[in-house]
């Protein structure tokens, strides 16, 4: 998944086009100038020309670890091949006694008497051909900010070109050295003034220490259509300012294309209504949305003792550590949406209140990252640790489980004539079977005077403290059916390129040849199944799952 | 104006026949006090007083902006006679203006330092301790300076300050003046700093010839002509420097106008400075200096003078001295130095035509009071 940068505004000549250039210009000059230069540079940094280029930087969503109204977690990768330059101009001392005197103190001066004569040099820098990749953990917490750290060197190359390129050792001098000022730029100074910056806007303490007032990213009115029945834990949400717009409303300073804010509210509404229309977004994969604590340890056993009932989607358990990952064949096995369903049609065990109460630990992970990135998951899991988080919910998550589940188109499996007649269809979204629960919808503002403002992430708050566990997907008994499938596809497939990595290297052709693998074919079949492969199928899946797996053609 | 501790240490140089102008860092000496002088900012005042021959003291205040203040203490092993309080002294002592320079003088026979007792040597060599606390920057300055022999003399300055690099920086160095030529060789931990400087003297020999010369008109030496260079070599930052100089200056012979004029020259950076000083009478001196870097093209002129002002005119005594200085990058320097009552004052202001909204861009009163 992707950004499309508008950059066209930027290459033609228009007046805005110069006019930003400018403003630019003068941002950048200003900050060039404010820090504390050293000695060697003494007069103004002016820039002298600074172009964009023509070409965007690129900029993909690889992983979405974290996502919550006060909190986001992603990952994304930039790359940049463009033909912007920056042309910096100032005047540099190319006396070193003389700067090494304008550092020293004065009364163990040597005191020259006129070795130190200064000698002030017009220096012109252009700098070009930037290449940058780099991957981009963005981490933002309501209260601690945004922290943006590069998780590799981003610059691959850069081309300085100065006034001195004609004397090759200050040519080498200097390119060298400011590779290494870009370098501490990105890795160093960028994430902390991006910290500083984030603080300053979202934390009012911090503001007010800096004598500023915070400004709060928090709507006066939520915009949350649908009110919870419990006031105790009614959802909040909340505008997310990563994506919001300034405030002044007039000039939006992000807009979405009309397309994507389209295919975002078929999205949320074939979930609000569990519509089986379920669109699909290209190129991403949704990790696990949730299983149940309590009842997930119960699909884990179920899948090893019953390797029967293989026919429908699969529940998959995580290990508080998030290492073991296993997989239940079992329709019974997905409490998340039996859950809703339940709720929705009044047949479930416990109220909403209580179940809200419980759902305090969860954690979200989706995962946009292409397939044949994705190369963790242990095929042959560990064995299973029951979840500790499930304390009030498990018991209603175990009598709700054998409801039925609701069967998007996405998932290839055969379908399930008994989902949909149980299924109520209210479309209203204040009795949506989701709106108790959490939801990620993505959806247009109500206020009809933005339609672009933002994209709403409405989510149910969770307790922070958990939020630090990163790969701790405990189970609650909500779900969102696309993801948990989406990611169910997504592990089969890595499953399956494991299988085909170990039985190259094996050596092994057709059946199974030792009790684990028999399990991890097993498991794997319930996926295969899906594509109409049976149990004990060999060589035929295998091949199926080396470019795509069978579960992964739509 | 020089500080009460400057005026001690040169009471101190000339206590144990020390000349500081055979040093090639003297070489421009009266250009610099002339046309660089510094102008004071904000009020400051110092209170001293040598409470014994061999230790004084120094307490100072100054108000710029903030309140701060030094606290500074010396000692000399040679009992300093030669000191006066401030409503006695020579302000040609503590003002620095056109330097006229003597005759070369041979260095003591190192037999004459000798002290013998009882068939025991019992001399030993002269040495100035020297302290300053700056408050509340806690900023130690300290020196020690040590009179080895009658050609040499060893001098180490320190500073001590949290918010320099490794806590401070200390600097040795070892100053050899045989009269004929001087030498200075020194070492700085800052940035691993070497140095040397040489100056030499063309002409008569003091050491060889007969002390004082002979008196016919055609012997005598009415000028000095003088060469000297400078070199120096950062280790840690592999930086070097270097420069050379000549000056031609009048002796007190000389039946004209004292005249001093120098050239120095930085190779490496390509910049060419030259002096033309003169002293027209007793009470006025005046000079300028041209600056042109061959490299960059720049260049600049800086005129300066000082007139004295007499108190009484029988009396030769002077009541003050005003300077002035015009150039084209530093701007317009003014300075009033004199004496009220038992206080030495310099008042001074700097001026900068360039920039109309900031006429005057500092203005200082210095007091002194020494006992």
């Amino acid at each position: 998944m992707a950004f499309n940068f508008n950059w066209a505004p930027l290459t033609t000549s228009n007046t805005s086009s110069s006019a930003f250039y400018s403003h630019a210009k003068s941002l950048l000059t200003a900050a060039l100038n404010k820090s504390q230069k050293p000695p060697i540079i003494v007069d103004d940094i002016f820039v002298e020309e600074l172009n964009l280029g023509q070409s965007a930087p690129e900029l993909e969503i690889l992983e979405i670890g974290d996502l919550a109204e006060d909190r986001f977690r992603g990952i994304f990768r930039l790359g940049y091949d463009g033909d912007a330059f920056l042309t910096l101009r100032t005047k540099v001392q190319v006396n070193p006694l003389n700067t090494y005197l304008s550092t020293t103190p004065s009364y163990t001066s040597p005191m020259p008497l006129a070795a130190s004569s200064p000698l002030t040099i017009p220096l012109q820098i252009t700098l070009s051909h930037f290449r940058l990749s780099g991957f981009i953990i963005l981490v933002f917490s309501k209260a601690k900010g945004v922290t943006l750290v590069f998780r590799n060197d981003p610059l691959e190359s850069l081309k300085v070109s100065s006034t001195f390129d004609t004397i090759p050792f200050i040519k080498d001098y200097l390119q060298e050295e400011i590779e290494r000022q870009v370098r501490r730029l990105f890795q160093e100074e960028l994430p902390v003034a991006v910290h500083r910056l984030s603080l300053r806007l979202w934390n009012p303490e911090y503001a007010a220490s800096l004598g500023l007032d915070a400004h709060d990213p928090d709507p006066s009115s939520p915009i949350d259509g649908i009110e919870d029945g419990s006031g105790d834990d009614a959802m909040a949400a909340l505008i997310n300012p990563l994506l919001s717009p300034s405030d002044n409303s007039d000039t939006p300073s992000i807009a979405f294309s009309q397309k994507n804010l389209v295919a975002l509210k078929e999205l949320s509404e074939a979930q609000k209504t569990l519509s089986i229309r379920t669109p699909g977004i290209s190129d991403a994969v949704f990790r696990v949305w949730a299983s149940g604590g309590g009842s997930s340890s119960a699909g884990w056993e179920r899948s090893v003792d019953a390797p029967s009932t293989l026919m429908g989607p699969r529940t998959y358990t995580f290990s508080d550590t998030g290492e073991a990952i296993s997989s239940a064949a079992s329709i019974s096995s997905r409490p998340g949406l039996a859950t809703s369903s339940s709720v929705s049609t009044g047949g479930g065990v416990s109220t909403p209140g209580t179940r809200t109460r419980g759902k305090k630990k969860k954690h979200r992970v989706v995962n946009l990252r292409p397939t044949k990135e994705s190369t963790h998951s242990d095929p042959a899991p560990d064995k299973p640790t029951t979840s500790t988080t499930q304390t009030t919910i498990t018991s209603a998550g175990r009598k709700e489980e054998d409801l039925p589940t609701p069967q998007t188109p996405t998932f290839p499996s055969p379908p399930q004539p008994q989902l949909i007649p149980s299924t109520p269809t209210t479309p209203t979204p204040t009795s949506s079977p989701f709106s108790q629960e959490e939801r990620v919808v993505f959806e247009s503002p109500v206020s009809p005077t933005s339609p672009f403002a933002a994209e709403n992430i409405t989510c149910s708050q969770t307790s922070p403290s958990e939020h630090r566990r990163p790969h701790l997907r405990t189970g609650s008994a909500h779900s969102s059916g696309i993801l948990e499938q989406a990611f169910m596809k997504k592990l089969a497939h890595e499953m399956q390129k494991r299988i085909e990595e170990e039985r190259r290297r094996r050596g092994v052709v057709g059946g199974a040849s030792g009790k684990l693998w028999c399990e991890v074919e097993r498991e794997l079949a319930g996926v295969g199944l899906g594509a109409g492969i049976g149990v004990g199928m060999g060589m035929g899946m295998g091949i199926g799952g080396v470019g795509a797996p069978p579960a992964y053609r739509q | 104006m020089l500080t009460y501790m400057d005026y001690l240490q040169n009471a101190f140089y000339r206590a144990t026949s020390w000349d500081p102008d055979n040093s090639y860092v003297n070489l421009t000496a009266t250009a610099r006090a002339l046309l660089d002088f510094p102008t004071p900012r904000g009020l400051k005042m110092d209170l001293s007083s040598l409470s014994t021959p061999k230790f004084g003291t120094s307490y100072s205040l100054s108000n710029l902006g903030v309140v701060d203040g030094s606290v500074s203490y010396l000692y000399s092993s040679l009992p300093l006679h030669n000191v006066h309080r401030s409503e006695e002294v020579d302000l040609h002592d503590v003002t620095m203006g056109y330097r006229q320079l003597e005759e070369l003088r041979s260095p003591d026979n190192e037999r004459f330092w000798e002290v013998w007792k009882g068939g025991v040597r019992v001399d030993g060599r002269n040495t100035l301790l020297f302290g300053r606390m700056y408050l509340p920057a806690s900023t130690l300055e300290a020196l020690y300076l040590r009179r080895m022999k009658p050609t040499t003399q060893f001098r180490i300055t320190g500073v001590s300050d949290g918010r320099l690099k490794s806590g401070g920086t200390i600097m040795a160095m070892m100053q050899h003046d045989f009269g004929k030529w001087s030498g200075e060789y020194l070492y700085s931990t800052d940035g691993a700093l070497i140095g040397a400087r040489g100056l030499y003297n063309f002409g008569r020999d003091p050491r060889k010839q007969p002390n004082p010369p002979p008196r016919t008109s055609d012997e005598k030496a009415v000028g000095r002509f003088s060469m000297g260079a400078e070199f120096y070599y950062g280790i840690l930052n592999k930086s070097a420097g270097m420069s050379t100089g000549l000056r031609y200056t009048t002796l007190p012979t000389h039946p004209n106008a004292p005249t001093t004029m120098t050239l120095t020259l930085t190779p490496l950076m390509g910049s060419l400075s030259a002096t033309y000083a003169i002293k027209a009478g007793e009470a006025a001196s005046f000079c300028s200096r041209f600056d042109f870097n061959m490299y960059s093209y720049e260049s600049d002129l800086s005129l300066g003078c000082e007139v004295w002002r007499r108190e009484d005119v029988e009396k030769e005594d002077f009541a003050g001295v005003l300077k002035a200085r015009v150039s084209q990058t530093s701007g317009i320097g003014l300075l009033w130095e004199g004496r009220l009552k038992h206080l030495l004052f310099s008042l001074g202001a700097g001026i900068d035509l360039r920039r109309k909204d900031q006429l005057v861009r500092a203005v200082g009163l210095e007091l002194q009071y020494s006992s």
